[in-house]
């Protein structure tokens, strides 16, 4: 074993050998540059405002009177907000995968013509969304005005083409074998789906969701145009309730005029990237969880 | 794949790494005591000196310092504001009040929404998207008031006019439009209106000090201004370069956010800005403002200039617009404005605005009173 091992080695050509080890090394520096980034990025933040974590925080509102503010109705309003779009848009991308995936048959003109807008929906900027709900959500035909509701229809709407694109990979990867065995025996397209392609397909789901989830939660450009950009100083009681979001708080502070907002604008900015970062770790844990679960 | 000794191993590592880097944040915040006073480490945290006399540690500057909170040892938590009228009146009104508009006049609104949210059962929202933005949206009939830091122009009167919508307008404080220039400018202590409008009028080939006047020294001259969509802007180009407004040269940077001429005068000899008088109040140290000489001698931005009339023309009025069909159907809109007007001093105080004077007062009064029997 030992000798055929070393006897391949010697085989390889220096030259590839070189190659092979330059390119390694070229990849570990991408990873240690890319976290070095973000590394410098927390400590920049909590040398700033880390002196300020606290739960005072997180239960004071925004204030005009420093001793007294802090995020809370953000934090709620982003909550809300991003809730209510995954409430509508996880729902609605993983059934249109499935229909596109399963139940739509061969490829024709009609789901070509499907596929091509939710690949175009993915890549439009966020703020042309925003445009949109301001047009047609918070004005014109619904009139819903600045709200809760529309601000989490036009976040469903952005995150909704990722998740359909996400979702359907999933669905891909499961090996065709099972559903036809299932068809082979008996069992209804239904059944084959219910109970074999969408079990399999849960884990790559499910984080990829929360993945355009935790996307939408730090969104801010769309939601500006919602008038989410405010002065609010109570949580949101409803669909029709005025809102503000964490990133948006976040801006409002750092623009003001006195140096100490701008400490708290950095103590928010932590505070977001630690939701972030949970609902990554959320996601991870998960897809670790259910792969775990199906091997079994 | 991810095993859960993988993920632990990466949180671990993260978890080091922050500990690490945290390490020499740790060592460098606290404040040192004042008197007799403890640590300053933990945010509203309270100690008494010697005296017993109260301090608050408070957010200031980039740190944590003590900070006298006029309030006694042994006498309770001290109360917050100066407020002299009975809260008790609005406990019951309820409802949501949408605000938008002037950036500039936002911290006074935002002050008194704070404060009557806490005395009743509103919901009341400050947008900031400057006074044209709320313009806008209030004759689109999607806000119940919108502040303005320059009275509508014929256009926008018709505007609302043209969308069926009738408003009361609302005089509620006064700005200084300060014209700020770096600390280390030690040459230019007045400038008259013309001087400024040589500068800032459009075409304008000023870059230099030594342009304006021919004793000033040749120090490059960067500006900074108020973005085209704010009432700043407006008033300004109105006064300076006059009518119509809006009309500046534009090899300037131009900005909603009056942190960016802040900091630009700051970092720059030579370089000019404008903004509003609470602006200013906020950046003394780093920022000058000049005084300005309107054909009533120089004058500088301050309470006693503007209330005497000599800061002129550059002291502007600042202005709510009420929806009149909404104070009618929406029951919290009265109550908040006679709050608002009734604290008004203390407010601007906290705020940092000028207050009005007494015959201001008095007009502002009548018409919320005509505007209350209009609702009725």
């Amino acid at each position: 074993m030992a000798t055929t091992s070393t006897s391949l080695e010697s085989r390889v050509s220096i030259d590839r050998r070189i190659r092979d080890i330059s390119f390694t090394t070229f990849l570990s520096i991408s990873i240690v540059a890319s976290l070095a980034f973000i590394f410098y990025i927390i400590y920049r933040l909590y040398n700033n405002a880390g002196y300020l974590l606290s739960w005072d925080l997180v239960r004071f509102f925004p204030s005009y009177d420093i001793d007294t503010a802090g995020f809370q109705s953000s934090i709620m309003g982003s909550i809300w907000v991003v809730g209510f779009a995954t409430l509508f848009a996880v729902p609605v991308g993983v059934m249109t995968a499935l229909y596109l995936e399963e139940f739509a048959g061969k490829r024709n003109r009609f789901t070509a013509l499907i596929e091509l807008n939710i690949q175009n929906l993915a890549g439009v900027p966020a703020v042309v969304f925003g445009l949109i709900g301001l047009a047609f959500i918070a004005r014109g035909p619904l009139s819903w005005g600045f709200t809760v509701g529309s601000a989490a229809i036009v976040l469903g709407m952005l995150i909704l083409p990722v998740i359909i694109i996400i979702t359907r990979e999933a669905i891909r990867a499961v090996p065709p074998s099972y559903k036809e065995g299932a068809l082979a025996l008996g069992a209804t397209q239904w059944q084959a789906v219910n109970k074999l392609v969408i079990p399999s397909a849960i884990p790559g789901t499910a984080t990829g969701s929360i993945l355009a989830v935790s996307r939408a939660m730090g969104e801010s450009a769309p939601l500006l145009l919602l008038g989410a950009l405010s002065f609010v100083t109570f949580n949101p009681t409803g669909l029709d309730s005025g809102f503000t979001i964490l990133p948006l708080a976040i801006f409002k502070y750092a623009s003001d005029s006195r140096e100490e907002y701008q400490v708290l604008a950095s103590a928010g900015s932590l505070i977001l990237l630690a939701i972030l970062f949970a609902m990554n770790l959320f996601a991870i844990l998960l897809r670790d969880y259910t792969l775990r679960k199906r091997n079994i | 794949m991810f095993s859960k000794k993988r993920i632990l191993a990466v949180f671990s590592a993260t978890g080091l790494a922050l500990s690490l880097l945290s390490a020499p944040a740790l060592a460098s915040t606290p404040e040192g005591p004042v008197t007799n006073l403890g640590a300053c480490k933990s945010r509203n945290k309270v100690d008494y000196d010697a005296k017993g006399v109260e301090y608050k540690c408070s957010i200031a500057g980039g740190g944590l310092k003590w900070k006298k909170t006029g309030g006694k040892k042994g006498a309770g938590a001290s109360t917050s504001g100066g407020s002299t009228i009975d809260t008790k009146q609005f406990a019951n009104v309820s409802g949501a009040i949408a605000i938008d508009g002037s950036s500039t006049v936002a911290p006074l609104t935002g002050v008194a929404a704070e404060a009557f949210q806490k005395i009743s059962q509103t919901k009341i929202t400050v947008g900031i998207s400057g006074t044209g933005g709320g313009q806008t949206r209030f004759c689109k009939g999607e806000l119940d008031m919108a502040n303005a830091s320059a009275a509508y122009s014929e256009t926008q009167r018709k505007a609302c006019a043209d969308a069926g919508i009738t408003f009361t307008e609302l005089r509620l404080a006064t700005d200084a439009l300060s014209v700020v220039v770096n600390p280390k400018n030690t040459w230019a202590k007045c400038l008259t209106i013309a001087e400024l409008k040589k500068i800032w009028e459009p075409g304008s080939k000023v870059n230099y000090w030594n342009q304006v006047r021919a004793d000033f020294p040749r120090v490059k001259m960067p500006l900074f201004g108020a973005g085209t969509d704010s009432g700043t802007f407006e008033y300004f180009t109105e006064q300076v370069n006059g009518r119509p407004a809006k009309r500046s040269r534009v090899d300037y940077t131009p900005t909603e956010d009056d942190n960016v001429t802040v900091n630009g005068v700051k970092r720059s000899t030579g370089a000019m800005g404008y903004y509003g008088f609470s602006y200013y109040k906020e950046n003394t140290d780093i920022n000058k403002a000049i005084a300005i000489d309107g054909g009533k001698g120089c004058a500088e931005p301050s309470l006693e200039n503007v209330l005497n009339g000599s800061y002129t023309p550059l002291a502007r009025p600042l202005f709510i617009y009420v929806n009149n069909a909404k104070a009618k159907s929406n029951k919290a809109i009265i109550p908040f404005l006679e709050f608002y007007a009734a604290d008004l001093k203390n407010l601007s105080e906290k705020a940092k605005f000028l207050p009005l004077t007494a015959d201001q007062t008095k007009k502002l009064e009548a018409d919320l009173a005509a505007l209350k029997k209009l609702s009725n």
